[in-house]
């Protein structure tokens, strides 16, 4: 059995003590440290409640490589999908018409992805909900 | 320290007012402040009053001495070369701190001492704070006028020659650094970024005629320059200026990532792009068209993500653990976010 609290209610707990007891009575030059700390551990909170989108990353992935088939769904397949994709990219392999279209959407998937771990308040701005 | 020439095992002080008094004309430099401003990992700004005697300083004077770090290692640009650059930017007109007296005394790094310039430069205050900025118009425009002297600074120009030729085409020029720069930080880290891909693939596509190249400041952004009483009072960090296409510098003033706490606000978060442009305009710059403008914008935030990724793995390699490098890295995922919404319309 692990110890409880778990992990992720510690980075919360954790980061509501620097925002709330420890930056306000810090002076004002290392302040900006204990607000970057605590965006830190907020990451760190997101990354660990994030889905694991690996397998779905993936099956996009295959979709839009023909030829490509991955043998399983684990990171280093997701790794090499990836490179693949970056490379037909720049060979000009989606340049225009339905590929394009089809990147394009799962550009737009892996992003808000990436976004919901690292930035969701941008992730907001795309639906329109802040500005 | 033992029989060594010149001004060799002096501490830096004692260093710098034996330099200033031969460089002032004087009788004597007394300094009485030595304050350093900001320990960045390359270059060191130390705060220094001094009290003349004799010569044409003569007084109370208020100037930064800017060096190496101790820990510095290779660098853009070498504080001499920096000096010749803040020289040409002054002799353009350009609103920078004065740039005095170049140190190359060998007893110690090369320094250079400018005028001090009282002023704000945080991006978050001066996208908020109002009071600091009473009329953005005007200082949007002032930051467009300063640009266009700037861009006036044409190759060649003989004290400048440490900037290399001038790229015929800067747009295909920097795409291929980019992809140089991210097929380098593939093979360390096994990553690859597919939306940066796009995003030069698309610059590629849609590249502009070029223009004759000019002398950039390649980081003319809010963040980068000093606001005094509400107006433009310097330009700092010259440390990226190079010759290229005068729209890069624009489109990096123009780019959302610049823009603070005021997203809405499209020149630097202080300032509207119809102010800052027609600044431009009428300083002498060339017209951009929106299409133009909406390139550049695409290019400044492939620049940021690459450069980004660039401080990451400085991190993430060990070589420099930092926690503000860690964090550049998620600011990537925005960057790419930004760049599929200016470059994903129909064409």
């Amino acid at each position: 059995m692990k110890v409880e609290p778990s992990s992720r209610d510690l980075l919360e707990i954790a980061r509501a003590a620097l925002l709330t007891e420890i930056a306000p009575a810090l002076p004002e030059a290392q302040r900006y440290g204990a607000l970057m700390a605590a965006n830190a551990l907020a990451i760190a909170g997101r990354e660990l409640a994030a889905p694991d989108g690996a397998a779905a990353e993936t099956a996009r992935l295959a979709a839009l490589l023909p030829g490509w088939a991955p043998p399983g769904d684990g990171p280093e397949i997701l790794r090499q999908g990836t490179a693949r994709l970056a490379a037909r990219i720049r060979e000009g392999a989606f340049d225009e018409g339905p590929a394009r279209e089809a990147l394009l959407a799962h550009l737009r998937e892996t992003v808000r992805a990436r976004l919901a771990v690292s930035n969701p308040r941008a992730l907001a701005r795309d639906e329109g909900t802040a500005r | 320290m033992n029989a060594r020439t010149g001004a060799a095992g002096l501490d830096p002080r004692t260093r710098a007012e034996a330099f200033l008094s031969g460089a002032c004309g004087a009788s004597r430099v007394a300094i009485e402040r030595w304050e350093r401003l900001s320990g960045g990992a390359i270059q060191e700004n130390i705060a220094v009053d001094a009290v003349v005697e004799g010569g044409a300083f003569a007084g109370r004077q208020a100037w930064v001495l800017r060096t190496n770090a101790p820990s510095a290692v290779a660098t853009s640009h070498s504080r001499a070369d920096e000096f010749a650059i803040l020289r040409a930017a002054h002799a353009a007109g350009v609103r920078v701190p004065e740039p005095l007296f170049l140190c190359r005394d060998g007893g110690g790094p090369d320094f250079f001492v400018m005028r001090r310039v009282p002023g704000v430069a945080a991006g978050h205050r001066l996208s908020k704070d109002d009071s600091l900025v009473p009329d953005r118009a005007a200082l949007a425009r002032e930051l467009g006028a300063n640009l266009a002297r700037l861009h006036r600074v044409r190759p060649p120009v003989a004290a400048l020659a440490f900037l290399g030729d001038a790229p015929a085409d800067h747009a295909r020029a920097t795409i291929a650094a980019y992809r140089g720069d991210l097929d380098r930080l593939s093979a360390v880290r096994g990553e690859a970024w597919p939306a940066l891909e796009w995003g030069l693939a698309w610059c590629a596509r849609h590249a502009l005629a070029p223009r004759a190249p000019c002398l950039l400041h390649r980081d003319y952004r809010t963040g980068n320059y000093l606001v005094n009483e509400g107006r433009l009072a310097a330009v700092l960090d010259w440390e990226f200026a190079g010759w290229g296409d005068a729209r890069e510098d624009l489109g990096w003033m123009l780019a959302r990532c610049w823009r603070f706490a005021r997203p809405d606000r499209e020149a630097g978060g202080v300032g509207s792009a119809r102010d800052f442009l027609a600044g431009y305009l009428e300083a002498g710059g060339e017209a951009v068209s929106p299409e133009d403008t909406r390139y550049w914008q695409a290019m400044a935030h492939l620049r940021w993500a690459v450069i980004a990724l660039q401080q990451a793995e400085r991190h993430r390699s060990g070589s420099q653990r930092s926690l503000e490098l860690a964090l550049t890295a998620h600011i990537v995922p925005e960057l790419e976010q930004e760049i599929l919404d200016l470059t994903a319309g129909p064409s």
